[in-house]
């Protein structure tokens, strides 16, 4: 607790040290999200995202990332974080602030930079609805190789919130808010060649206050981009969770173990034409298995300001009926649009 | 006795060390190849046949930058891009350079600019070093920061520069001789690449492919754009490697103009290998065009 205070004590100095006349960048990308599953069409997926960035100083950057659902819900801050990427030695960098942990590969994307609409349900399942963020402290090493590697450790104050995902025919739970946890991942990146390049990560999650909750990750992101008219990447994520709880008496309750995840692939076949496929499992989720295959089409017809999208989805659920869900989305961005990292 | 070796290895690897250059286009990696000669080793992180508006931030380029004394930008939110890299790098000794702070920009919005303008850049038209006077700049720019990352071998960069104004003033004196029928003449080009370019050489922008920056044509743009090509008789439609060739074989095929693949970059076509060659390279394409009709 007393790093983080240290922390919130520095970040207060570097910002208060740091006013300037110069605004940050400021973006707000909005969603509308129809959704038809069974007989029933739901046009409540509203959302408005409100982005702050920018420099605090020469070594430090801030990146706030506001979340507004039109369902009568306070303003959720997603993210609110800190950066040094340039002040610290040995190739060393610091995030922290409400954050998102480098866990897994999908952890830290922001769902519109994704093709398809809706988290693959294994991510909302193991990660959480919004992914898994929390306030805590990153750090991260670019190891010294000639390639690039880097390991991240992260120290999160709540865990991952236990939850049961929304399927077709399944309503949420409450959630609960664990303790502290910590996180880690190694990443290395190649270029096969000047257009194609593939990026692995291995993480490993721990829930240091409460049950032993333990889950592993292994990704993996390859992309062809011979053109700014056609692209190919395929990204998936292999979830593995398991744990067990301490009864009275020292007993020990086991918890069911997961294997879950997703493989996504997307290829851009003209500059505003996008088309790919998705397709989701869980050995366990909410006591039976779950998995799914979806086909989406993307159209954004001025880069990435204006974006239609269509998914069209099968779902099984144990024993229970398929259901197919058809989802259209429409995203807008108003600002500075920074350009995503692989 | 190991002390002195060890001091003997140290002194013969730091007199042998080279300036690390990484620049965000190839054009300002050749210039400073040129500026720099046998003292620097230059990386790009855009290919030449890349559009510079749209680079991926991949982390391979930031393991360039992590080695890296000098990073050449163009600045101008050209290679907004390269900030992320820069970053990423962890790289705290960088040398960062905007090779656009001496230059004179054109075409600087003098109304608010947004979205609805297109993919407009409010600090004026980024593509300076299409105009060679603007190259001198350039290289101005990168001798006057190399004497401060390695004031050892002042000399040879003044040197180096020297040579290198000479080339592009014995250029320039051939270019006025050899390309002078160029001046006047109208193209229509894909994007809004060549306002230095056309300045120095004096030729005439009519109109652009893109109805506005970054946006693609649409059916009542192009059908403009075929009058407006019958009615002016343009003879070229230039563009860059990077762009559908869709739209311009479309006006080429109702009007009869030649389609000219222009070189933005070093290394964009063939015989484009250094800025000289790259300006003379699109000197050359477009006087065979206005000249085959």
């Amino acid at each position: 607790m007393r790093i983080i205070y240290m922390l919130a004590l520095f970040i207060s100095f570097s910002v208060l040290n740091a006013q300037t006349t110069v605004n940050p960048d400021i973006s707000v990308i909005g969603q509308l999200e129809g959704n038809y599953a069974g007989d029933a069409l739901d046009l409540n997926g509203a959302s408005v995202e409100l982005v702050f960035q920018g420099y605090v100083n020469p070594f430090a950057r801030v990146d706030v990332f506001l979340h507004k659902h039109m369902d009568g819900l306070p303003i959720e801050v997603e993210e609110a974080v800190l950066s040094i990427e340039r002040g610290l030695p040995f190739g060393l960098a610091l995030r922290a602030g409400k954050l998102r942990p480098d866990f897994g590969k999908i952890n830290v994307q922001h769902l519109h930079t994704l093709p398809q609409i809706a988290l693959p349900v294994p991510v909302g399942q193991l990660l959480g609805e919004e992914k898994w963020g929390a306030s805590g402290l990153e750090s991260s090493w670019l190891l010294p190789f000639p390639w690039y590697n880097n390991l991240s450790v992260a120290y999160l104050q709540n865990g991952i919130s236990e939850h049961h995902h929304h399927t077709a025919n399944s309503e949420e739970s409450e959630e609960e808010s664990p303790g502290a946890a910590i996180s880690a991942r190694y990443s290395t990146f190649f270029d096969l060649s000047s257009i194609t390049h593939i990026e692995t990560g291995l993480s490993t999650y721990r829930l240091l206050d409460g049950p032993d909750v333990n889950i592993f990750i292994l990704d993996v992101k390859y992309k062809w981009r011979p053109d700014k008219y056609r692209s190919l990447f395929w990204q998936t994520e292999l979830f593995h969770r398991n744990g067990y709880s301490h009864l009275d008496e020292g007993l020990l309750e086991e918890h069911p173990q997961i294997n879950a995840g997703y493989m996504l692939v997307n290829y851009q076949f003209k500059k505003v034409w996008n088309t790919g496929a998705i397709a989701d499992y869980s050995s366990n989720l909410d006591g039976a298995v779950y998995q799914s295959v979806g086909l989406f089409v993307g159209f954004s017809p001025a880069e990435e300001t204006t974006v239609f999208r269509l998914l069209i989805k099968q779902e099984q659920h144990g024993e229970e009926d398929s259901q197919l869900q058809i989802q259209t989305q429409l995203l807008w961005s108003l600002g500075p649009h920074k350009a995503h990292q692989f | 006795m190991i002390s002195r070796i060890l001091l003997i290895m140290l002194l013969a690897v730091s007199t042998q060390a080279k300036v690390n250059i990484v620049a965000s286009l190839t054009d300002l990696a050749d210039i400073a190849r040129q500026v720099g000669g046998k003292h620097v080793s230059v990386v790009s992180i855009a290919r030449g046949s890349q559009d510079p508006h749209y680079v991926e931030v991949l982390p391979s380029s930031m393991m360039k930058v992590k080695r890296a004394d000098m990073y050449l930008m163009v600045g101008m939110e050209l290679d907004q891009w390269a900030e992320q890299i820069i970053d990423g790098s962890r790289n705290r000794q960088l040398r960062i350079v905007d090779c656009s702070s001496d230059i004179e920009r054109v075409n600087v919005p003098t109304r608010k600019v947004d979205a609805s303008m297109g993919d407009i850049h409010p600090n004026g038209n980024p593509h300076y070093w299409l105009d060679p006077e603007n190259g001198k700049v350039i290289a101005r720019t990168i001798a006057s920061n190399l004497k401060v990352v390695d004031p050892r071998h002042t000399e040879e960069y003044d040197n180096n520069l020297k040579v290198f104004i000479d080339s592009i003033d014995e250029l320039e004196a051939h270019w006025a001789m050899t390309y002078s029928s160029l001046n006047g003449k109208s193209v229509i080009y894909y994007h809004d690449t060549w306002p230095y370019f056309n300045r120095y050489f004096g030729l005439t922008a009519t109109a652009f492919i893109e109805p506005k920056p970054g946006i693609m044509p649409t059916p009542t743009h192009l059908d403009h754009l075929i009058h407006i090509i019958n009615d002016q008789h343009i003879k070229v439609i230039a563009m860059e490697p990077y762009f559908s060739q869709q739209a311009p074989a479309f006006l080429s095929g109702k009007t009869g103009a030649t389609i000219v693949h222009m070189a933005q970059s070093v290394g964009a076509e063939e015989n484009t290998e250094t800025y000289q060659k790259m300006l003379t390279y699109n000197l050359e394409v477009l006087m065979k065009a206005l000249n085959s009709q």
